[in-house]
């Protein structure tokens, strides 16, 4: 392909079975797919289409038993678990339908923790204060600024959601990977959550979104939609 | 980063890990105090022993002993003088303790004839001392008024004691009296006005302790100044001990025999007779002069008598009078001995834990010494009596060697154990004295067992030389041991008591890997969203499991310190609190009259606690091990997946 580089993700034929004890669950079954740099693609499908698993694989959380991903250009699919991983931390930012933050965590620290996870201890005194900044100022544009110290539990799903956002783009990653986002939020929130995803996208954010919502997909520039582990053209 | 971020954050935030944290620092608290008291047991033992015997021993089989000691501890200091720092001939033998006038006691002991201040170069004996604790260079001679002023202070904490055991006094006695004997008390003694006043208040309050009782403690504190004070003035002084002993004196009167003593209380009787005992000692040490006179004129009354005809009413009367003065004399410093203390009978210790001696300075004891030096026909064997006047005692805080040791000058033993240099009638040395052993100090740094065997085994070398040299120094074998090597029995038993101990409790203390190992892997069970969060954001498996390693590792570290700061503070206040046990529950492991320490061991050895946290926090990282490995293993997607 001439345009590679262009290129945010070149899945190609992915296939991934599930093992439920002596039956076999085929969920992909060969899907091949681009995203370009800046686009926002939705992909949609009914529930247990595999569109969770596609995501998962694109965002290498996964890995597929057929098939390559390859990420700007990178085949990730054959790179070692390490090599993985520092991707997934600097160029790959989830977001979940349940938010999975950390209780434990304050609302600052949990926007820190993929900059945690970036950088060594020996490393961390000098970085610290640029990583906050960098927390302080997207918790700032998430607006947010306001709940630095507050724990998740005593924050609405909608400012939780926002916080995975903030979270998820704490490193600034080429690829914000959301699965389901506005899923478990009342449909108001859910469309500020959306319009938030489509100002980051405007901004040049290259966004691939899983949704079973046709009408939220509306709003993406590309719906590819997932049945029966194959995508339909 | 994140590893110890999260670490601290569960530690600090999960509620459970606290549970971990408890039971690591129970383990590290219960290590630390039996470790600690052990290792001051194994101390005070092995200090004891060096005490006695100094670094290495030289010691012939059998008791003919030693010849040419002092020859051969020249030779010694000149082949290695980087290693032997001092050397000191010992004798030993045994013997039976009487009291004059005390017609039923009777002990056997063991005597050891000492050379002082020479011994003391070369063991810790000079710490074992009572009454000369004090001095730099104790010796079978300490100057007189020094001793007059431990022997009033020694009655005043006896008398402590005594007001102690007869409690509340009679509410009959006039406080105006009182305040006056204050006032004469304290300006004989030379206080300064306020310190009068303040006793004189004190003696007030007192007597009145039905109505207001002061504290105890402050009763027995300036009880303790006004005799500490009195054995001051007696040691700087030498014409105030007459006061001073006047005052001694009164005090005891209106004090004790003002009131009527419960007849049915036995310690009371005992610290009475304890109190008589001590003032004859106190008055041998300060009428010796007088009494030396009266020696002399009952002396050259006798000798009259001989040559002039008398009644031998009179003669009677005289010899009577001389042994009665015999047993006040206050002896030369080369009939004078110093007693263990622990031997029975001499002293006691009340159930405070005081120890009230009976046998004080001053005091005589007839020693029975078994000639064990004497060779040739067994039918001739009978003990040489002699008479000492005690000087000093001596404790080294193991019982076995307090309770039966008694210590001469070497030069009166020798000669009281057959041992002395043998002369022909000319007067030429036939025989030269002998000793039953050596005692060796090495140069400081040397004191290890490894070394020690070393220096024992150039001192070997040098003795085969020696012996060549003077074949009749020892006819018998000469063998050159370390102090351990002399004493295993008796610290060995006590290390391998300890090992067993501190075995047991590392197997106790493994029940704190096992609950990390629950309490972690119920951490990580719950924590499985998170983990697979983590991964999300990039963390690697390794870094997972660096978590929980690190999660065990500060529960092992913060448990350990807890565990470590609180068994610190209860080693070193182990015998108030044991005390206030006793006091509060009546249960007491070391009952103070039974027991030749005073004291618990209270010392922490910092090695030690650094090698017990040292092993909580790999106990720590060892049940976090387990979990990690799990939280490692979780694939994210199946982590994530379930709401």
């Amino acid at each position: 392909m001439s345009d590679a580089a262009d290129k945010a993700i070149v899945a190609r034929d992915l296939r991934k079975t599930y093992r439920l004890g002596r039956t076999t669950l085929p969920v992909l079954r060969g899907v091949s797919m681009d995203v370009r740099a800046g686009e926002f693609v939705a992909i949609v499908g009914a529930s247990g289409s595999g569109k969770s698993t596609l995501l998962h694989l694109l965002g290498l959380l996964d890995t597929p038993d057929e098939g390559s991903v390859a990420l700007d250009g990178q085949i990730a699919t054959s790179l070692s678990a390490r090599k993985r991983c520092r991707i997934r931390c600097r160029h790959v930012g989830f977001v979940f339908q349940f938010y999975h933050l950390l209780p434990e965590l304050n609302v600052l620290e949990n926007v820190l923790l993929p900059g945690m996870v970036d950088t060594p201890l020996a490393r961390w005194p000098s970085r610290r204060k640029r990583l906050r900044a960098a927390a302080g100022e997207i918790l700032d544009r998430l607006g947010l600024s306001e709940r630095l110290r507050h724990r998740p539990r005593e924050l609405s799903g909608g400012e939780r959601q926002r916080v995975a956002i903030a979270r998820a783009l704490m490193n600034r990653p080429r690829l914000l990977l959301a699965d389901e986002p506005t899923g478990n939020l009342d449909s108001k929130t859910g469309r500020q959550i959306l319009e938030l995803l489509r100002s980051f996208h405007q901004a040049g954010q290259t966004l691939v979104m899983v949704t079973h919502d046709a009408s939220i997909a509306q709003q993406a520039s590309r719906v590819l939609t997932l049945r029966d582990g194959v995508l339909q053209s | 980063m994140y590893k110890l971020f999260l670490s601290l954050k569960y530690l600090l935030r999960r509620p459970i890990g606290y549970f971990a944290v408890l039971g690591v620092a129970v383990c590290v608290f219960m290590m630390l105090t039996v470790v600690s008291v052990m290792n001051g047991f194994v101390d005070k033992i092995e200090r004891a022993a060096k005490g006695l015997f100094g670094d290495v021993i030289v010691e012939p089989a059998g008791w003919e002993g030693l010849a040419y000691y002092d020859e051969f501890i020249a030779q010694m200091r000149k082949d290695w003088p980087g290693r032997v720092e001092a050397a000191s001939p010992f004798l030993l033998s045994y013997g039976i303790l009487r009291i004059p006038g005390q017609a039923h006691y009777r002990e056997g002991v063991q005597i050891a004839g000492i050379r002082l201040p020479e011994r003391i170069a070369v063991t810790e004996f000079e710490l074992g001392l009572h009454f000369q604790r004090a001095r730099a260079a104790p010796d079978f001679d300490p100057p007189r008024g020094e001793l007059l002023g431990a022997m009033i202070r020694e009655i005043g904490s006896t008398l402590i004691e005594t007001l102690r055991e007869l409690g509340e006094p009679p509410a009959s006695s006039a406080a105006a009296g009182l305040a006056q004997r204050a006032r004469a008390l304290t300006g004989a003694m030379g206080l300064s006005p306020a310190q009068a006043a303040d006793l004189a208040a004190w003696m007030l309050a007192w007597d009145r302790r039905g109505e207001s009782p002061p504290a105890q403690w402050r009763t027995d504190e300036t009880h303790a100044a006004l005799f500490g004070r009195m054995g001051e003035l007696a040691a700087k002084d030498e014409t105030r001990p007459a006061a001073c002993l006047e005052l001694a004196d009164r005090f005891l009167m209106s004090m004790l025999w003002g009131r009527a003593p419960t007849a049915d209380n036995p310690r009371l009787g005992k610290l009475q007779t304890a109190l008589s005992f001590q003032r004859k000692g106190l008055d041998g040490i300060y009428h010796a002069d007088r009494t030396e006179q009266r020696i002399a004129v009952v002396e050259r009354k006798m000798r009259e008598a001989e040559t002039q005809p008398a009644s031998p009413d009179e003669q009677d009367r005289l010899s009577q009078m001389l042994s009665e003065l015999e047993q006040q004399r206050f002896r030369g410093p080369r009939d004078r001995v110093i007693l263990g203390l622990g031997i029975a009978g001499l002293s006691f210790r009340t159930p405070r834990g005081q120890t009230v001696r009976t046998m004080t300075p001053g005091q005589n004891v007839v020693l029975y010494v078994f000639p064990l030096g004497q060779g040739g026909d067994l039918s001739r064997f009978s003990p040489n009596p002699h008479t000492f006047t005690v000087i000093d005692d001596c404790r080294t805080d193991v019982s076995s060697i307090d309770s039966a040791f008694v210590y001469v000058p070497f030069e009166a033993l020798q000669k009281l154990n057959n041992m002395g240099p043998e002369l022909d009638p000319a007067g030429k040395v036939v025989r030269p004295g002998r000793c039953s052993q050596i005692h060796i100090k090495v140069r400081p740094g040397l004191g290890g067992e490894a070394q020690l065997r070393t220096v024992a085994a150039g001192i070997e070398q040098t003795w085969r030389r020696f012996a060549h040299a003077h074949p009749d120094a020892s006819r018998t074998d000469v063998l050159v041991q370390t102090w351990r090597q002399r004493q295993a029995k008796l610290v060995g038993q006590i290390e391998s008591q300890r090992t067993l101990m501190v075995l047991i409790l590392a197997i106790i203390s493994s029940v704190a890997i096992v609950l990390i190992f629950v309490i972690l892997y119920t951490v990580v069970v719950q924590k499985t969203r998170d983990i697979g969060v983590l991964k999300a954001v990039g963390a690697s498996s390794g870094g997972v499991a660096g978590i929980f390693l690190a999660y065990g590792a500060a529960i092992g570290l913060v448990g350990s310190a807890l565990g470590a700061v609180g068994g610190y503070f209860l080693v070193r206040n182990i015998n108030p609190v044991h005390d206030w046990l006793g006091r509060t529950t009546g249960f007491t492991v070391w009952d103070p009259e039974w027991f030749l320490f005073d004291q618990i061991p209270n010392e922490v050895r910092a090695a030690t606690a650094v090698l017990i946290v040292a092993a909580a926090v790999a106990a720590g990282v060892l049940g976090a091990m387990f979990p990690a490995v799990r939280a490692a293993r979780m694939q994210p997607v199946e982590a994530l997946r379930y709401e």
